[in-house]
């Protein structure tokens, strides 16, 4: 067997097949809640044809269901894919699926308790909207069952060190590590809101709840959301991108350094989402803004590390010029069809990456605060770079775990960029859109754009238009993704499964660079705490000192508190 | 022969497009944040 395979168990290989088979079904149950929402807001629906029910609802199951149940799913089973693979052992198969089972259940039970209209709370669950219990307590699972994934990689890590004295940890492993080290750190805040503050309120424990300090829970864990979204993807763009190019990693160090400031800088920054909230001094939400341009760091040597990857791709191709390389990559290969997804996901970054820089520019964000800009900038990060690079890992991850060979290529090697198009679109008309005034969360086809009421603004319609055509365009992207995955799932296998042998296109590295000093976790989670404890610690004490007094609970479709 | 070829790029590569494509990458970024900047002082 070479170094670039392995093999799985057959309970490890039904293990990550179940873990992506049954949220691409939500995926797609959340995707289709993403179509209805551009409806929605052109005024061209006013209640869900299918599902049933009203913006909101459809609103929340849109972003729970893309946004934290899809991502979560698969950070655990990539984890539990490449994890094993790079360090040639295998997981514990009994503990990896109690925590899937965990995460499975608590997400089945918090679509359910949405989709029948008791959690209408968007994907943000700020009090004081109220859900059903059963919500949080889903939530909760589906957390809890991703620490015990998580925890279950730690006894393997530690018996490869012992085996493998002196020898650097695979960067995969460097890189899944980083993304549970931030999920674990951030959850923490969101496991005190939730069991502490939002579950006794709803069960009715207690009468209110402090709203202020709800939110800052939540952007305590909201912000560094978005690196346990990223890192995954960060880990193919280092470890497959330059090898499906055709090349190699520019720099192993870069890699190593870029996830060791990512544990560093993801949590310290949640109150740049808090710029106009009352109760926090100024001077700790610049902080927070000083920090989040800190953590924008890792994506810029990012940038700079998997373009000089690229273009050592495109030199051994033969290109000429500055610039020649970008035309030798394999664009449209259908063979290759997962390079498509990691590019495409790269090019989308371009414009989120600046749209962030523009979000956490402190008065800046007085521009663009609560418009449409902002979905219009994070479907270009979550559903761009995010969603592209963990679709085609679902792909190739069931094609490999299912010992298939997978179906439809040409169409899953065109969905992205079809997907692409209708992002750009989309995110533009938002863009634009909010910079004119458009409101985000609000339904718009209701008010403003609905001809007949006093709120109607006509020179936002065309803006409008775009999001529904991009929108729509980003649907058939993925009913093209899902039928070649389905199809693959439902394939005949290459052969007998215990037979199947699991390989990734891990990419060797141009430079090789000892990088002692990046090689413990220890010391960055270290400093990464004290940053925790320098920034948030007056952030919590000006929430408590507020005086703001409680909220009772509400619903999305009364002014009068439920009780 | 392939592997001659590989290593003599290895020893002489120099991402001098990546280089530029970062410093392209910089000059948009800061058109666009001035773009909104801009924006931010019309609005007084």
């Amino acid at each position: 067997m070479s170094d670039y395979t392995f093999r799985f168990s057959k309970s490890e290989k039904r293990l990550v097949a179940v873990l992506i088979i049954i949220p691409m079904v939500l995926l797609f149950i959340g995707v289709y809640g993403g179509l209805m929402q551009t409806l929605f807001r052109a005024g061209i629906i006013q209640s869900d044809p299918f599902v049933g029910g009203d913006y909101y609802k459809g609103l929340t199951f849109h972003g729970v269901l893309n946004a934290i149940v899809f991502t979560t799913f698969f950070a655990v089973a990539f984890g539990n894919a490449i994890i094993p693979y790079s360090l040639k052992k295998n997981l514990n198969a009994t503990i990896a699926w109690i925590a899937g089972i965990l995460m499975l259940v608590g997400s089945v039970v918090a679509a359910i308790v949405i989709l029948i209209g008791e959690a209408t709370v968007l994907y943000t669950f700020y009090p004081p909207l109220k859900a059903h219990p059963l919500f949080y307590i889903g939530l909760t699972l589906l957390v809890v069952g991703s620490w015990v994934a998580s925890a279950n990689w730690v006894p393997m890590y530690l018996q490869w060190r012992k085996e493998n004295e002196g020898k650097k940890t695979p960067l995969a492993v460097v890189g899944m590590f980083t993304t549970f080290i931030v999920w674990f750190i951030a959850t923490l805040a969101v496991a005190v809101e939730i069991l502490f503050m939002l579950l006794p309120w709803s069960l009715g424990w207690i009468d209110e709840i402090n709203v202020m300090l709800a939110r800052t829970l939540f952007w305590f864990f909201g912000h560094p959301l978005v690196y346990f979204w990223l890192l995954p993807a960060y880990v193919m763009y280092y470890v497959f991108m330059p090898k499906l190019a055709g090349g190699k990693l520019y720099s192993d160090m870069a890699g190593r350094l870029v996830f060791m400031m990512f544990i560093v800088f993801s949590v310290p920054v949640g109150t740049h989402h808090q710029y106009m909230d009352p109760a926090i001094s100024s001077q700790w939400k610049l902080l927070h803004g000083i920090f989040t341009f800190a953590v924008a760091l890792p994506s810029l040597i990012t940038a700079f590390t998997i373009a000089a990857s690229l273009e050592y791709a495109g030199k051994l191709k033969g290109s000429k010029g500055l610039f020649g390389w970008m035309g030798k990559l394999p664009y449209f290969k259908k063979e290759n069809w997962f390079f498509a997804y990691l590019i495409t996901g790269l090019i989308i970054f371009i414009f989120g990456g600046i749209g962030g820089i523009i979000n956490a520019s402190y008065q800046m964000n007085t521009v663009v605060h609560n418009t449409a800009w902002v979905p219009g900038h994070f479907h270009l990060t979550v559903a761009g770079p995010v969603m592209l690079a963990f679709l085609g890992g679902s792909l190739y991850l069931v094609a490999q775990f299912l010992n298939k060979e997978v179906r439809l290529k040409a169409w899953a090697m065109l969905s992205p960029y079809v997907y692409t198009i209708g992002l750009l679109i989309m995110s533009y008309g938002l863009k634009i859109g909010g910079l004119m005034g458009m409101p985000r969360r609000t339904n718009t086809g209701a008010s403003y754009a609905n001809p007949d009421s006093v709120l109607y603004q006509a020179d936002w319609i065309p803006y409008i238009d775009l999001t529904v055509i991009g929108g729509s365009i980003m649907f058939v992207g993925i009913v093209m993704y899902i039928i070649s995955f389905f199809t693959t799932v439902f394939s005949k296998s290459k052969g007998a499964e215990e037979d199947a042998i699991v390989t990734f296109p891990i990419s060797e590295p141009l430079h090789d660079e000892p990088a002692t000093w990046l090689r413990n976790f220890k010391p960055y989670i270290i400093i990464a705490i004290i940053l925790i404890v320098l920034s948030y610690t007056p952030v919590i004490y000006d929430v408590l000192q507020a005086t703001y007094g409680g909220s009772l609970p509400f619903s999305p479709d009364s002014p009068v508190p439920l009780r | 022969m392939g592997d001659d070829q590989s290593n003599s790029e290895l020893e002489e590569f120099k991402p001098k497009g990546a280089i530029a494509f970062f410093i392209v990458l910089m000059v948009f970024f800061t058109i666009v944040w001035f773009t909104l900047y801009f924006e931010l002082l019309s609005r007084g």
